[in-house]
């Protein structure tokens, strides 16, 4: 009976409290662990088999671990571990087509609903909440204005309502017809965004021109340009229907819009997540609303200062210890606001 | 039985209900999190390929760049020679999933960023024989000695993957097709860069 003296029996139970403690830190600490790559050149039947065996542990020790803690939870019938749900923003219309994996659009994690800056009229996706703007920036715009026929005849060939065609001409060229609407570069001069995607085999209202040829690193590249404002217009509008992911195209609602715009800029240039620290008016309300691009210098309570994220090409002013200049270049849709308001 | 070792016991039993109370609270709040991460959204995967791997397997980064397609003689005029089978078998392989564009997915990447993915419909495609491939809300400009570099890149594989894997899915021969990453210079050469 010595075996079950007082002594022993301390000892007994502080042992056992201690195989809980550590079959518990070692249980979590197992589940946790991440797939790890076998780093073989080509991925095999090892690496499968591992990754199936990984699996079927997780999957045991998952349910092992729900089944323990149902036993001491009170609200165990009840309560399912959360599952994160994804679900379009409110407002956007979601073409599925015929994709099958089209019904993950937009995490809404980040972002706070559309709703928080709803459209009110669904015909006007500038959706104009009636603010004042400046004698400068109205002055601005009235270049965009003199050349309403040409915007017009691009919408005809791509769909996208003029004004918009102009804002992003006034953002990028200063609605200078010598500048293309798709860049700003002078008309005639080597675009290099066009990717050489020119050719004399393919012609037609906004195609690119061939205008030589030139060496990059070794490798012969085409170059093309456009050699009228009017063709960069129209091809300007298509590469903003490509940028449109919430809808399909030509975008429908104010949200489709500023994010195809932010998208046509580039996304590097949101203000929020760390690239501008003096940008308050974080997080942003939905995808691009803290995008310069589109937003700069909209004179309300969250787009009236916008900063450039990059001080150089490829270095942000941030990595340069600089802080963030304010940018002074009209935002497009900022644009396409004022021209519509001076219509009315 | 003596007091002492009652008075032992009964607090070996509290200490004892006390850790299986808060053992259990350490896998809820375990099981919560793990269940509130997103992942890579699951597209076809061929089998044998690992999901989770960012690097990508060699036989699917064949996507052609345009810079690959001949030019035309100058005597047949200039710029890229739209008979060549370059540009012929790239048609070819758009064909085969023109019906199904356009592809969306947006998922999380491992490392935490937002990505958005769009192939968009075949009428507004750059032109017949080039697939646009779009990588939304990521930075192309940013550099390389930036500590977010990496996430980046890796959140931009994990996009590239999952597009060439519905490439695949869908009969489309990657080696054949060109692809466009994007419409401004700075992503497309950022965009290969990476890919490489």
């Amino acid at each position: 009976m010595t075996f079950f003296t007082m002594k022993r029996i301390k000892h007994w139970i502080i042992i056992f409290l201690l195989l809980v403690f550590v079959t518990g830190v070692n249980a979590i600490e197992t589940y946790d662990r991440p797939l790890i790559d076998d780093g073989s050149d080509s991925p095999g039947t090892s690496t499968k088999l591992a990754e199936d065996a990984q699996s079927s542990q997780e999957t045991t020790l998952k349910e092992m671990l729900e089944k323990i803690y149902n036993l001491f939870s009170p609200r165990s019938n009840n309560l399912k571990p959360i599952i994160p749900t994804r679900s379009p923003s409110p407002t956007s219309t979601v073409n599925t087509g015929n994709n099958q994996n089209n019904d993950n659009l937009l995490p809404t994690g980040a972002y706070p609903s559309i709703t928080y800056f709803p459209q009110k009229d669904s015909t006007d996706i500038l959706n104009d909440p009636g603010l004042t703007y400046d004698n400068k920036l109205v002055a601005d715009v009235q270049a965009c204005l003199q050349n309403r026929s040409l915007y017009e005849t691009a919408e005809r060939h791509n769909g996208i309502p003029w004004v918009i065609l102009a804002g992003i001409h006034n953002t990028e060229g200063n609605c200078n017809l010598n500048q293309s609407v798709i860049s700003g570069r002078k008309i005639g001069e080597w675009e290099p965004d066009l990717n050489g995607q020119c050719s004399t085999q393919d012609t037609g209202p906004g195609k690119p021109k061939f205008i030589g040829y030139t060496i990059v690193n070794g490798k012969t590249v085409t170059k093309c340009a456009f050699d009228n404002p009017l063709d960069s217009a129209i091809y300007a509008g298509v590469v903003l229907k490509r940028k449109n992911l919430i809808g399909d195209g030509a975008p429908k609602t104010h949200e489709e819009l500023v994010y195809a715009l932010a998208g046509y800029n580039g996304w590097g240039n949101v203000n929020c997540g760390g690239n501008a620290p003096k940008y308050t008016a974080c997080p942003p309300y939905f995808k691009g609303e803290d995008h310069v691009a589109p937003w700069n210098l909209m004179p309300d309570n969250r787009h009236a200062k916008m900063y450039k994220v990059y001080c150089q090409d490829g270095i942000p002013c941030v990595d340069l210890g600089l802080e963030p200049e304010l940018s002074l270049n009209m935002g497009s849709l900022t644009g396409a606001r004022i021209i519509k308001k001076l219509l009315q | 039985m003596s007091n002492k070792l009652l008075y032992l016991i009964i607090a070996s039993l509290i200490l004892l209900l006390v850790s299986l109370v808060v053992f259990s609270n350490l896998i809820r709040g375990y099981l919560e999190n793990k269940n509130s991460t997103s992942v890579v959204s699951p597209s076809p995967v061929p089998s044998g390929i690992i999901p989770t791997a960012v690097i990508l397997p060699d036989d699917l980064v064949k996507g052609l760049s345009i810079h690959n397609v001949p030019t035309l003689n100058p005597t047949e005029g200039m710029g890229l020679d739209l008979n060549s089978p370059e540009i012929k078998n790239s048609i070819a392989q758009i064909e085969k999933i023109k019906d199904k564009l356009p592809y969306k997915k947006s998922f999380t990447s491992t490392r935490g960023l937002e990505v958005d993915v769009l192939i968009p419909s075949y009428d507004i495609l750059i032109n017949k024989w080039t697939l646009n491939v779009e990588v939304f809300l990521l930075d192309y400009a940013i550099s390389e000695s930036s500590p977010e570099y990496e996430k980046n890149k890796q959140a931009f594989l994990e996009a590239a993957r999952d597009v060439f894997y519905w490439l695949k899915s869908n009969g489309v021969n990657t080696e054949q097709i060109i692809i466009q990453w994007g419409d401004r210079e700075f992503i497309q050469t950022r965009a290969e860069e990476w890919l490489r």
